[in-house]
């Protein structure tokens, strides 16, 4: 658990660049590292109770927790109705629609899904499991 | 043509498989084709149209008469380089640099080799 513990605390410090971004447009100063930080790169399994603020915790979002959002927002539905166990076909998504969901997952996190592994994906849990192993690899 | 329905079923559920791929391949290459993304939406919205016109065919033979024309206007239409991620299947970066096995040692006596 020591590693997690680091990760929250450097953490915090990516809470400051936007007032500091906003600050810097005026004044043309900042590190711009900071600012540079992809938020998906952090895959913290741990739960996000103790990160401060809420822009911190969207980051510390793991990847079930992204994914879930990106299908509620691709099929306009509500993001507590998507849990790891439900099925696309519940969630009113046909073939086609589960299609267009893992690619634009695909697209998001930077991963590729192949074409033997996309065939039988049917709940969201499969899907995060999929991108967690293409990540790893 | 089967007689059992169980044959049946596992001919549409192909059939399903086939149409899946297809639209998996076409958009990709369509999103090939138009990179800028809100061309891409556009382009998106009418390849999904031009799935969901068929979608309530049931006769089988109509079926592969239409998954038939589809691959061809896929093969015709397709992105003569496709944009792969460099570290998948087909990318440059595939398999570039494995990971040595766990048997191999490497040992670091570079300029301190003995040459008996």
């Amino acid at each position: 658990m020591a590693s997690t513990s680091v990760i929250s605390a450097t953490v915090p410090q990516l809470a400051s660049p936007p007032n500091n971004a906003l600050a810097a447009n005026v004044t043309g100063r900042y590190n711009g590292l900071k600012c540079c930080q992809l938020p998906q790169r952090i895959n913290l399994r741990s739960s996000t109770k103790n990160c401060p603020s809420r822009a911190v915790r969207i980051i510390c979002q793991s990847t079930i927790q992204q994914v879930q959002d990106i299908i509620a927002t691709q099929l306009s539905v509500d993001p507590s109705t998507v849990q790891p166990e439900t099925k696309f076909s519940e969630l009113g998504a046909d073939s086609l629609d589960t299609v267009e969901i893992v690619m634009s997952l695909e697209e998001k996190f930077g991963v590729s899904i192949g074409e033997q592994d996309a065939e039988n994906i049917s709940s969201v849990k499969q899907v995060a499991d999929l991108i967690e192993k293409q990540r790893s690899i | 043509m089967s007689a059992t329905s169980a044959a049946i079923a596992a001919y549409r559920a192909q059939q399903r498989q086939r149409v899946r791929l297809l639209y998996r391949r076409a958009l990709k290459h369509t999103r090939d084709r138009a990179v800028i993304r809100d061309l891409f939406y556009i382009e998106a919205d009418k390849r999904r149209a031009e799935f969901d016109v068929n979608k309530h065919e049931t006769s089988i033979e109509a079926i592969d008469r239409l998954i038939e024309k589809g691959e061809q206007r896929f093969e015709r239409e397709k992105h003569p380089d496709p944009y792969i991620k460099p570290w998948a299947l087909g990318g440059s970066k595939w398999q570039r640099n494995p990971p040595i096995p766990e048997e191999v040692e490497i040992v670091f006596d570079f300029g301190r080799e003995t040459h008996d």
